[in-house]
């Protein structure tokens, strides 16, 4: 394998070209191209950050956010103490985890299997069809899953035909995960993997002939010059969704409840929006905001470090 | 293309497809339910399942949304709101990840350091509202277009991809004395159509899709996306137990709401489903090459 | 990078300056003819007049008191957000106008000066709504914050009064009639006899198609109209969508954690041995409910009013109270009352504030809250609801002509706050024919069988107990309700029981007691 793999490394070196260069010293065209996004930022993301405080403040509205009383982490306990706090953090945290890791790999292996499609009529059909599921709407498809998954439903049909008894998805507990998981799957890995088509766009399809003369299969052949292509994206992928593993959303879980699979399906945002029904409980919602913020920077963080390990010493940073 | 087969690749290939008309199948069914749904009578559907006897099929989930002239409107505002948040969205993104792709852009890390924070701290809806408010954007398309340009993913993927464009071309424009801007403008942009395409493909279906922003900043229902126009019917508030008139009510909005639910969504996917295959060839292979040579 | 410093600075600077203003209110309050004007924010819904200005009730309003409004109107989906939004961010109205106001809402707002007290208005100003108060003094109790003042204005429609409230019972059973007869059964009037008549559905098929798709006995198992806690009753204090019930004697208690629950859960898990509950029932929804409903598939089922689910005719039939194994019946009494607190508040920044309570009060004549609630008469556009009798000055209802109720209430209607009190009905107007019905049933069938004297009051509490109320119930109410419905199914009640119990405490059952018996006792004070 690794005598095919040097060769293939030694015909992509065969077209770098070592040169001398000039160094460039202003760069103000590069600035100009950076400068609508730093601006925007700091108008629209900088200038309202005075108002994280607002998770210390007991917010009156006449006062204002930077003149409203402070309370320091009174809300922060409030949210620490919730009887069912542990069980609350479990199962965000197992949730967002278990559904990354579930759910990265797919897009990949979709898009490089896509890629060994010959007929473009096909491959393009097939990508519509990828795709499609993610434009329904979260609403729907939980009312789907109710209606597939019912005890009276066609997978309970089969189910009952074969063990007497349905079984009970969407109450028991121990469903919810994988039920979330998989469905999220079937309606987005379509769509993420358009990303990772784009950089197989990029590349040269006389490298796989050329390997292909050389004796590689496939598998040395994706594992090889596929891979490699997207190994970055792949990287900074995994790399921003561990960041992101905190803050999942609510709508889905909260929609997938039922009475019974609480103790599963209760996560932290569903939580905060119940107790917080008391309208405009900004305090409270923006503490556990700020929670979650910073326990997703530590994810980053450790994450980007392990990947950057792994991965040539290229990470987010 | 050919590529030389052996044995094993061919049988990879069959099971390749196999698989492939697998996934095929498992997206296919449930879509199949949803637009056949789309045509149903809600009670008849809830009860008897999908029935593909035509004659029981009713346009009524689809006439009661295209009829609605708010619906049409709110079609057009999206239209729009997408399209040019979809180029906005390249310019500042995508350009602000290639200008952070050079390793000599001095403060590079500083800036993306900038960047990154914010996807992680911010101030949270009060305060925003209030900056919006007092630029003097509530109630315009501004306060829809630009706040979100600026995504840090986008910057990051952009920049991800950049970086992947050997750098021997780069150089070698430089050597001929090339400027920054006709390295970028000549050499590197139409390499990057796949990448740029991509974006502009997630930020035209994520605006699509969006409505909260929508709603907090516009006021004047001329403006409304589509989304929210078919929020306003879909959504019903609870009731408090005891207000006799709202049980009525609550039956015969649940029951609108049930019959558009399916036909909406064919509605408002249909364009981006039509859209798609016009992207579609900047994914194709070897892109990359004609600049090599 | 001094010229990235430059662009950072300037762009910072303006931001900051931006943002360092706030508009303050400069909407005028009179126009040149020395008009006044309102600026209030509402909701509508969707089917309604984008400017509520369009609607009848409005116009003449404005005639009659020559004050002019404009409106904010949002629809209900992003009603509470705009509303919030407008409030947090400064931008306040004169008014909010049906605004759906928690008490939490009301006291925080109060605390923070957002909105005025209004008890000096009302004394001063609005004669129709003191005569309201005076009519029926318990709603100024209810109305009354704990520090003594009065912070909104009401929505009160009075449907029945005490135990013949249109409230009291939310969850009507139905049973099959049809399927009964068929079968040459008696209506079953103790739980036994209850299940022996559900076997019977279950295997004797009733509807004659040879096949047993009946359901027996189906529910929502979610608190509401279409829970079966009507069951309960038959076992003890029985169980209401808050839980909460008053003995005769002034004890508030938690039903949850009664004897007589367990007895009922027991009883409920019997049903589900033989196989006669709805397998559906713990994860419907209204809509695959109503489906079944529609379908006639039901032996009993429970729903606020028959008409919405299996349709207006005789097939169903409101089966009686049953008697539980000691030989007693009770019908539990729910908590809910016709009274809406917070449907309109002042804000602090109306400077005609004079002007803004004679508006209201207008709102508090008979005749006008009819009209706000229900609907208008001689409207040329759209349909009218009632027809004006002017020798009797009385509102007739008038038949709807296949329109559902509601399309055409929303469309013409302006809720908001207003008073209907049980003594208008045949003075003003007559009883709108649903609820007159259900009131017929309600005094025949239910309220000889209820038991308990007093229902738990709408207390007003403070601002902390709120807050502690409502943290409990999230936890504690969700874990009473999982741990009914897996009951029902495995049965295991009675060996669970203590660990539930201490699970309850854990909760914060007790300190939840405490709150709401010494609300209770303040309010009889």
């Amino acid at each position: 394998m690794d005598g095919v793999g040097q060769k293939i490394k030694a015909r992509k070196g065969e077209t770098a070209h070592r040169k001398t260069l000039k160094k460039r010293h202003n760069h103000y065209f590069l600035y100009a191209l950076l400068a609508p996004a730093l601006i925007l930022t700091i108008i629209f993301k900088y200038v309202p950050m005075y108002g994280a405080v607002i998770a210390f403040k007991d917010f009156s509205p006449l006062k204002g956010i930077m003149r409203s009383d402070w309370v320091g982490f009174k809300y922060f306990e409030k949210f620490l103490n919730s009887p069912n706090f542990t069980d609350i953090f479990t199962n965000t945290i197992s949730l967002s985890l278990f559904g990354l890791i579930c759910s990265f790999p797919i897009p990949i292996v979709l898009a490089l299997m896509l890629n060994q499609v010959r007929q473009a009529k096909i491959k393009k059909n097939v990508q519509l069809i990828l795709y499609a599921p993610n434009f329904i709407s979260v609403v729907v498809i939980v009312g789907m899953l109710f209606i597939f998954l019912s005890p009276v439903g066609p997978i309970n049909q089969l189910v009952s035909a074969i063990f007497g008894q349905p079984l009970m998805f969407m109450s028991e507990p121990g469903y919810f995960r994988s039920i979330y998981i998989l469905s999220g799957i079937w309606q987005g890995a379509g769509w993420s993997s358009i990303i990772y088509v784009a950089a197989l766009a990029g590349v040269d399809p006389e490298l796989h002939n050329a390997a292909s003369l050389d004796g590689a299969n496939i598998f040395q052949r994706i594992l090889h010059i596929d891979l490699p292509t997207i190994r970055p994206i792949m990287a900074i992928v995994f790399i921003l969704a561990a960041g992101g593993i905190m803050s999942i959303g609510f709508e889905k879980a909260y929609l997938m409840q039922t009475s019974m699979n609480l103790p599963s399906s209760e996560i932290i945002s569903t939580y905060v929006y119940k107790v917080g029904l008391q309208a405009g409980d900004y305090s409270y919602s923006a503490a556990v905001g700020l929670f979650n913020s910073v326990i997703n920077v530590f994810l980053l963080v450790a994450v980007n470090f392990v990947v950057k390990k792994l991965n040539e010493g290229e990470g987010l940073y | 293309m050919n590529l030389a087969s052996s044995r094993m690749d061919r049988f990879i290939i069959g099971i390749n497809y196999i698989l492939l008309t697998f996934c095929v199948l498992i997206i296919i069914v449930p879509l199949i339910y949803i637009v056949i749904a789309s045509f149903m009578d809600p009670i008849a559907l809830l009860n008897k399942g999908i029935s593909f006897n035509v004659s029981s099929w009713s346009l009524e989930g689809y006439r009661k949304i295209l009829g609605n002239e708010a619906m049409t409107r709110g079609f057009i505002n999206s239209v729009f709101y997408s399209v040019s948040f979809s180029i906005l969205t390249i310019i500042v993104s995508v350009f602000a990840g290639y200008a952070l792709s050079v390793n000599e852009l001095k403060g590079r890390n500083l800036f993306m350091t900038m960047f990154i924070v914010t996807m992680f701290f911010g101030g949270g809806l009060i305060p925003t509202y209030l900056l919006v408010k007092n630029l003097g954007m509530l109630d315009t398309v501004w306060a829809i277009l630009l706040p979100g340009i600026v995504n840090v993913w986008d910057i990051i993927l952009a920049r991800t991809f950049f970086k992947g464009i050997p750098n021997e071309l780069k150089e070698a424009a430089n050597v001929d004395g090339a400027s920054d801007a006709t390295i970028f403008f000549r050499i590197v942009l139409p390499l990057s159509k796949p990448i740029i395409f991509v974006i502009a493909l997630y930020a035209f279906v994520g605006q699509w899709n969006s409505y909260f922003d929508a709603m907090i900043y516009l006021d004047n229902a001329k403006l409304y996306p589509l989304q929210l126009v078919l929020r306003s019917i879909l959504i019903q508030n609870q009731t408090m137990p005891g207000m006799i008139g709202d049980q009525l009510a609550m039956a015969e909005l649940k029951r609108l709401s049930e019959m558009i639910k399916y036909s909406s969504i064919v509605i408002s996917s249909l364009p981006l489903l039509i859209m798609y295959p016009f992207f579609q060839k900047y994914f194709e292979k070897g892109v990359l090459v004609g600049s090599l040579k | 990078m001094k010229v990235m410093q430059k662009v950072t600075i300037s762009g910072l600077t303006i931001a900051l300056l931006l943002t360092g203003c706030n508009s303050g209110s400069s909407n005028p309050t009179t126009d040149a003819n020395g008009k006044v004007t309102l600026n209030f924010l509402t909701q509508s819904s969707a089917l309604a007049p984008a400017d509520p200005n369009d609607k009848l009730i409005n116009k003449r309003l404005e005639e009659k008191t020559g004050i002019h409004i404009n409106w904010k109107n949002y629809t209900t989906d992003q009603f509470i957000e705009k509303r919030n939004l407008a409030v947090a961010s400064g931008d306040l109205p004169d008014g909010i106008f049906d605004a759906g106001y928690t008490d939490y809402d009301l006291l925080k707002l109060a605390k923070d000066g957002v909105i005025i007290p209004v008890d000096d208005l009302i004394n001063n100003y609005m004669p129709n709504f003191q005569k309201v108060l005076k009519a029926a003094p318990e709603y100024k109790k209810m109305l009354t914050a704990p520090d003594g003042h009065m912070y909104s204005f009401p929505w009160i429609e009075e449907l029945g009064t005490g135990k013949e409230a249109i409230q009291s019972v939310d969850d009507f059973p139905w049973i099959n009639q049809a399927w009964l007869k068929k079968l040459g059964l008696k209506m079953p009037t103790t739980t036994e006899e209850l299940k022996q008549v559900l076997i019977a559905f279950k295997t004797q098929d009733p509807n004659g198609n040879g096949e047993a798709d009946e359901i027996p006995l189906s529910f929502i198992d979610k608190p509401g109209g279409e829970d079966l806690t009507f069951l309960y009753g038959s076992f003890g204090l029985g169980d209401n969508w808050d839980h909460t019930v008053v003995t005769n004697d002034g004890k508030v208690v938690f039903t949850a954690s009664d004897n007589g629950y367990k007895d009922a859960i027991n009883y409920i898990h019997s049903l589900y041995q033989e196989g006669l509950i709805d397998v559906e029932s713990s994860q419907q929804d209204w809509n695959t409910y109503l489906a079944k409903g529609k379908d006639k598939r039901y032996g009993l089922y429970f729903t606020w009013d028959k008409a919405n689910i299996t349709g207006p005719n005789d097939d169903y039939q409101l089966m009686n109270p049953l008697a539980g194994p000691s030989g007693k019946t009770n019908v539990t009494r729910t908590n809910g009352l016709g009274f809406d607190r917070g449907k309109m508040v002042i804000t602090s920044t109306n400077q005609q504030v004079e002007a803004t309570a004679k508006w209201i009060d207008q709102l508090y004549e008979p005749l006008q809250s009819i009209q706000d609630n229900w609907g208008t008469y001689g409207d040329t556009k759209e349909q009218n609801i009632f027809k004006f009798d002017e020798k009797k000055g009385m509102l007739k209802h008038l038949s709807l002509e296949g329109s559902a109720p509601v399309e055409v209430r929303q469309k013409t209607n302006i809720a908001g706050p207003l008073a209907i009190l049980d003594e208008y009905y045949g003075k003003y107007t007559t009883k709108p024919d649903d609820a007159a019905s259900r009131l017929k049933l309600m005094k025949k069938v239910m309220v000889p069988h209820m038991q308990a004297d007093h229902i738990y009051p709408k207390v007003f509490f403070s601002i902390e107990e709120l807050d502690r109320l409502s943290t409990i119930e999230t936890d504690l109410f969700a874990y009473v309700q999982r741990k009914r419905t897996e009951w029902y199914q495995n049965g295991k009640v009675n060996e669970e029981w203590p660990t539930y119990l201490q699970e309850l405490d854990r909760l914060g059952l007790q300190e939840w007691l405490q709150i709401k018996q010494s609300g209770y006792d303040r309010n009889q004070q």
